[in-house]
């Protein structure tokens, strides 16, 4: 870090001084509580946090595990060997990979479709829940998790992207042909789910005293 | 105008950043998050990969990006011949995003990205389109997914290749090159020396 960067001794936040940080162009505005703000730099409305964050991630994110079965228990694609076939959903794939000894392709696909989404779900009840009640993980660890989440969100997509593939690639006529199942859509569906929880919840609420457990007890001991 | 203080997206930290070399990178103190870099030589950094881009686009999304002969029958496939056997296939919520995510979406944040660093070098970026171009760059940031198709198209090749004869094709490399630009733009653009060389106050 540069010594040009000065933060004062006692942390300060940007709500503690009713200023709050455009999320387009990073402009500091100061907030208004009883009307709408809008950042006169970009024309983007501001909040103090995301507005509705925690409501609107828990929404999502149980939506995303409700998408999650479907997309995994629909074959996702049928390979058809003179018009014969069986469709493979995203699990029964990896198997027939393990099968032919196709290791590393098939623990990138169980990484990619299964784990991450699974991970990412897992991962934001986890700091839902910790938002309500004391958490084991610091708000460091917390922050850095939510950053992993955010990251590798798009990957989940990659067997989506083979599929669309594989469908244009192997047309040859009667003999092999490979067919989209409904499992692409719920898959679709679910990454995209996935994504908007991630973005809808507010990392900044992991650091603001309203829902700092341990301190509101202490508060709560002294009094 | 030069913005002197900004606070943490991920932990709403204030902090005072009096001034920035090329090539420094500012971060938190308490979260240790990314606040500020500033980029080396960026606007014209960014014009040159951004052109090249957008002269690549052509080529990436509509040449084939890898064959197969089977039977001595041959097929090849490109993005847009993928999108569209999707759509044949009645998936048309599927051939939608792979045409969002994959085509459309570094699309507009390559010529969004050439057309503001146009402006700022001929001083004529104060215009407000300039502005919603910015913002346009900025809400198809996180949904770009070049980087993901490529592995997907690694991984076809590799379920394929013992079930037929595979080759490359000129598109793969035209579609890696593609990849390569709208990643660096990453690296390149500074989004944040434009939005403050904005006039703003009216
Ligand atoms: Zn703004």
């Amino acid at each position: 870090m540069s010594d040009n960067i000065k933060s004062t001794e006692e942390i300060q936040t940007a709500m503690s001084q009713g200023l709050a940080q455009c999320h387009v162009c990073n402009l500091l505005v100061e907030i208004e509580e009883s009307k709408d703000n809008y950042c006169p730099r970009c024309d983007s409305k501001i909040h103090l946090r995301i507005y509705d964050s925690l409501q609107r991630c828990w929404a999502l994110t149980i939506c995303s595990l409700i998408a999650f079965i479907p997309a995994n228990a629909y074959p996702i694609m049928t390979i058809l060997y003179f018009g014969k076939g069986q469709p493979d959903t995203i699990l029964s794939g990896i198997f027939l990979l393990i099968k032919l000894g196709i290791y590393p392709i098939a623990a990138i696909i169980f990484f990619a479709s299964f784990v991450v989404p699974l991970a990412k779900i897992v991962g934001l009840f986890v700091l839902l829940f910790s938002l309500r009640n004391r958490s084991k993980y610091t708000k460091l660890q917390r922050t850095k998790m939510y950053r992993y989440i955010e990251f590798f969100g798009k990957w989940s997509m990659l067997d989506v992207f083979v599929v669309a593939l594989l469908v244009a690639l192997v047309e040859i006529g009667a003999v092999v042909e490979i067919v989209a199942g409904p499992g692409a859509t719920a898959f679709g569906i679910m990454v995209i789910i996935t994504i908007l929880a991630a973005n809808s919840f507010d990392p900044r609420l992991l650091w603001d005293k309203k829902y700092d457990i341990n301190l509101s007890n202490q508060i709560k001991e002294e009094k | 105008m030069k913005q002197k203080q900004f606070a943490c997206y991920e932990c709403d930290t204030l902090i005072t950043i009096t001034s920035i070399n090329e090539g420094e990178v500012a971060s938190c103190p308490r979260c240790h998050h990314h606040i500020l870099d500033k980029k080396y030589d960026s606007i014209n950094r960014t014009l040159a990969i951004s052109g090249t881009g957008l002269l690549l686009f052509i080529p990436a999304t509509f040449f084939p990006l890898m064959s197969m002969q089977l039977l001595s029958v041959e097929s090849s496939a490109s993005l847009m011949s993928g999108i569209s056997a999707l759509w044949q296939t009645e998936l048309y919520l599927v051939a939608t995003l792979v045409f969002a995510f994959c085509a459309l979406a570094p699309l507009i944040k390559l010529t969004t990205a050439f057309l503001v660093c146009f402006g700022f070098k001929h001083n004529r970026h104060q215009h407000p389109i300039y502005k919603q171009l910015l913002l346009f760059y900025h809400h198809v940031d996180s949904w770009e997914m070049l980087e993901v198709f490529l592995i997907g198209i690694l991984v076809s090749i590799i379920k394929l290749k013992d079930m037929a004869d595979l080759s490359f094709n000129l598109g793969l490399l035209c579609f890696s090159a593609l990849m390569l630009c709208v990643l660096s733009l990453k690296i390149t653009l500074d989004k944040q020396m434009i939005w403050d060389d904005l006039n703003y106050e009216r």
